[in-house]
């Protein structure tokens, strides 16, 4: 509780207290109960006018002190206030005058018996009822009339009470009147220090409740010289009247105890006041050093405008001498968009309020502006606002930063069409959603928001506790990962692709979840199809294989049977058959074995194409040099000369490659066996960065490049089997080799001149071979 | 010669049968052939059972089998008579019009002593036929069991 406020309860004490003495004082009268009305027995009762007065007095104070009374209330307070004035001015007066009014003998007039109300007693009342009027009023210097009007009644109830201790009558009895009661005395007391503690912090009394070293002195010293003084005449006066010294003794001792006592308690209050300042310079001083060492910007300006005092940060923020700054009205220095909302702000400090919060922009030297954040509180009395402020530039550029960075984040997350990405809170409640989601689940983002994800399962997938496990899981492992079916808001169901990450906060705490949802069903279609076409194609190729493997066996013993029975025909008949019967049998005989050789081709070429290459690494020389070997045979008695260039090692199918080999070079031998001397180079040269070439040349029958598109097609020949025999699967096997090694094959040729065939071979991925 | 050796051909072609004894006969290497037209008569003949149960206890010197024969093919019978620890000893040539890699790799692996590509010439052919008689009748010395004493 406040000072204040604790005098405050006091005043309202005081009115009550004053208020009920009256009450008794009447009750006193009305019951004739001695005590009631005089307190001790023997002394003068108090008037019943005076009771009366009292209540309204007190009545009067309880409501005037209650700021929140009605207005009606408030008048009758005043009421009450200018009746106690009155009837103590006009009895008062009465009494000076000789004019009696005689309002004291109203009531219980019987029973009076000559109590009149004293002349000290309608003073006072005048005074206090005057001072209740007053009790509002200030004087522009601050003055409180009502405190002075009270202190003149306290002085008054004092003398009276003194006379009272002291057994001096004409203290209390004024002229040839009846005394003031004791009793009255004292409530007339109460009710001035209730008056004049109705304001315990304006005018005189500000000085006394005041909290400072001098309040505090001030209250020590006036509680001394009440309490020590009258004591101490007491004590004189005893001592007189028992005889024990003279009035200048018993004075010179008065004065001698009181200089004494008060130079004791001046110097205890001065010490204690010493300490007091010592303390209070102490915390100047720290201040001064937080006022010079904060970080925040201190200032007190002033109503004027302008700044009275900044702290060393002001410098270091704005670039600015505090010269500079002090020069100036503060508002020039603030941006001009946020002039009119300062200027309002310091408005409202000026009238007293606090400033909490408020942001403004304050220019730099160099131009930028710092954006601070005020608090305020004002000064009214010395014109005076002091203020805070935190510069918050960098905490509002990341702020914004962060802000900013959040929106681009959510509209990309919310346009995203192909994916269903959403928060869920830890329990799995849907908190976000974006197009992706609607698109692919169905649902609009207000009727989903706050429902629980496992709405998107299957009835299966959910009775089985599968949503709840993936959390568990996610929750557990960080992510969980899923495909499976899914439900869309109609009730059809799709394959998707589902990601759940778990989200924590920097603690640690599960704060939710993030739910990445992808429908796949077009995909997982496409997979089943390419399996179901691999599946067919597998069929395929076994019937082929069924298919090749019967023409191998089944297609060749024909023909056989036409060779062997028409050579056993020949023998048998030998006799009879003609020249003519016998070229037949051998044209029969040679179409069968020619129709062997094509099948036996067309198998090998099929071959080709089932088979699966073995690869190694492949020396062409050796193998070229094992294929002229093979030849040597063949090509007795041909004129042919032989320019083998060194060839590469490359990285293939060994015995694919040496049938390449055999076939370029067998064309080669064939086509030029009608050149008395034959020229057949083999080669290697040119060709892609990543590929070698390798060629095989001769001048032999060459052809036309016209039909250089046919050379490597199945059965395709360019020559009738007349000129050169073939059953034109040679270079179609070629070509086939050679792609399944990834190489290309091509030919150059003309007509009579030579032919020059090519194929190339990528190179090998793997280190160690050079082709 | 004072052995009778004897062949044992399976060949379900007729024809194939008929170029195949003449070529023997050219060269008078007929001994004795016992021609059978499928794989299962084949193995009836090896085991002595069926038609064949009665026959003499000698094996043939060698047997030319042909590969695609109905009810049991060649590589069957080539597998039967392979996995048997009283028969395995016999050889076995296999005389095809097959020339599919797969078929040789697999005959091979079951054990088979000789593999022939009947040629589509009929000189070849006879030639491929007639050394063939003459290795495995003539030179070649069979596993005890498969020559008959003249009585």
């Amino acid at each position: 509780m406040t000072m204040e406020r604790k005098v405050f309860t006091f005043s309202r004490g005081a009115s009550a207290v004053v208020a009920l003495v009256g009450c008794l004082a009447l009750a006193g009268w009305a019951l004739d109960v001695e005590m009631l009305k005089t307190v001790i027995p023997g002394l003068v009762a108090m008037n019943p006018a005076t009771a009366v007065a009292f209540i309204l007095a007190g009545v009067s104070l309880w409501i005037l002190l209650n700021e929140s009374a009605d207005l009606l209330t408030h008048r009758l307070g005043t009421m009450c206030a200018s009746i106690v004035a009155l009837v103590g001015l006009l009895t008062f007066g009465g009494d000076v005058s000789g004019w009696d009014i005689g309002i004291d003998q109203v009531l219980f007039q019987q029973k009076l018996n000559a109590n009149r109300m004293a002349p000290n007693t309608s003073l006072n009342f005048g005074l206090l009822g005057l001072a209740l009027l007053l009790m509002d009023v200030e004087t522009p210097r601050g003055h409180r009339p009502s405190q002075f009007l009270a202190l003149a009644a306290a002085s008054i109830s004092l003398l009276v009470l003194i006379g009272y201790a002291y057994g001096v009558m004409h203290l209390y009895k004024v002229t040839t009147f009846i005394p003031m009661a004791l009793y009255t005395a004292l409530a007339f007391l109460v009710l001035s220090v209730g008056v004049l503690y109705a304001y315990p912090g304006r005018g005189v009394m500000a000085v006394v409740t005041s909290d400072r070293p001098g309040g505090v002195m001030a209250r020590g010293l006036l509680l001394a010289t009440i309490g020590i003084l009258p004591i101490l005449g007491w004590l004189m006066l005893a001592g007189q009247r028992t005889g024990l010294y003279g009035t200048e003794f018993g004075t010179a001792i008065l004065i001698v105890a009181a200089v004494v006592g008060f130079s004791v308690l001046i110097w205890w209050m001065a010490r204690s006041h010493n300490f007091a300042d010592a303390e209070r310079s102490r915390a100047e001083e720290e201040q001064d050093r937080f006022f010079v060492l904060s970080l925040d910007l201190l200032c007190v300006a002033g109503v004027d405008g302008y700044f009275k005092r900044l702290n060393p940060s002001w410098e270091k923020t704005l670039g600015y001498t505090t010269e500079e700054l002090l020069a100036r009205p503060y508002i020039e220095f603030i941006h001009p968009d946020d002039r009119a909302a300062t200027l309002a702000e310091a408005e409202k400090v000026s009238g007293g309020k606090k400033v909490i919060a408020f942001e403004n922009r304050y220019r730099c030297k160099d131009g930028s502006y710092r954006v601070f954040q005020w608090s305020a509180v004002p000064l009214p009395d010395e014109g005076l606002v002091y203020a805070a402020a935190r510069d918050i530039t960098e905490r509002k550029r990341v702020e914004e930063a962060l802000r900013e960075s959040e929106e681009r984040f959510r509209m990309l997350v919310s346009d995203v069409k192909d994916y269903a990405i959403l928060m869920l809170d830890p329990d799995g409640h849907i908190t976000s959603w974006n197009t992706g989601a609607e698109l692919i689940k169905g649902y609009q983002a207000d009727e989903i928001v706050g429902q629980h994800f496992s709405c998107f399962y299957t009835r299966e997938d959910t009775e089985s506790g599968k949503p709840a496990l993936e959390l568990k899981t996610a929750a557990e492992q960080g992510t969980c990962e899923d495909a499976g079916w899914r439900v869309r808001k109609d009730g059809s169901r799709f394959w998707a692709n589902v990601v759940i990450t778990a989200i924590r906060d920097q603690s640690g705490a599960l704060r939710g979840f993030s739910k990445v949802t992808r429908d796949i069903s077009e995909r997982k279609r496409m997979d089943e199809e390419i399996k179901k076409y691999n599946e067919q194609l597998e069929v395929a190729n076994k019937e082929l294989e069924a298919f090749s493997y019967s023409v191998s066996h089944d297609l060749r013993a024909p023909l056989r049977h036409i060779d062997g029975f028409s050579d056993l025909l020949q023998k048998h008949a030998a006799s009879t058959v003609d020249e003519k019967g016998r070229r037949y049998l051998k044209t029969i005989s040679e179409s069968a074995k020619q129709m062997g050789v094509l099948i036996d081709d067309l198998l090998a070429f099929s071959r080709v194409g089932r088979t699966e290459l073995r690869l190694a690494t492949v020396d062409l020389n050796q193998i070229v040099k094992g294929v002229l070997s093979d030849l040597a045979h063949d090509i007795q008695g041909r004129r042919i000369a032989w320019e083998v260039g060194t060839l590469p090692t490359v990285h293939g199918d060994p015995s694919m490659l040496r049938q390449v080999l055999v076939n370029l070079i067998d064309n080669a031998v064939k086509y030029t066996r009608n050149r008395e001397s034959a020229v057949i180079e083999v080669g290697c040269n040119g060709g892609l960065p990543a590929e070698t070439v390798v060629f095989v040349r001769d001048n032999g029958a060459g052809f036309d490049m016209q039909y250089a598109h046919k050379l490597f097609g199945v059965f395709q020949r360019l020559h009738s089997g007349n000129e050169f025999e073939g059953t034109g699967i040679g270079l179609a096997n070629v070509r086939r080799i050679i792609a399944k090694h990834g190489g290309r094959t091509w030919a150059e040729g003309k007509v009579a001149e030579g032919a020059k065939f090519y194929f190339s071979l990528p190179h090998a991925q793997k280190e160690g071979t050079n082709g | 010669m004072a052995e009778l050796k004897r062949i044992l051909l399976a060949e379900d072609n007729p024809k194939d049968v008929e170029l195949t004894l003449t070529a023997l006969e050219e060269h008078h290497l007929a001994n004795e052939v016992i021609v059978v037209s499928d794989g299962a008569e084949a193995l009836d003949y090896l085991y002595r059972r069926g038609k064949f149960a009665l026959r003499d206890d000698t094996n043939p010197a060698v047997v030319l089998l042909d590969l695609k024969m109905p009810k049991v093919d060649g590589l069957e019978v080539l597998r039967t008579v392979k996995a048997d620890d009283r028969m395995k000893k016999i050889p076995v040539v296999i005389l095809t019009s097959s020339r599919e890699e797969s078929d040789l790799v697999e005959s091979y692996k079951l054990g088979v002593n000789a593999y022939v590509v009947k040629p589509v010439d009929f000189q070849q052919f006879v030639a491929a036929v007639k050394e063939l008689g003459v290795f495995w009748a003539v030179i070649n010395e069979p596993p005890l069991g498969s020559v008959r004493k003249v009585a």
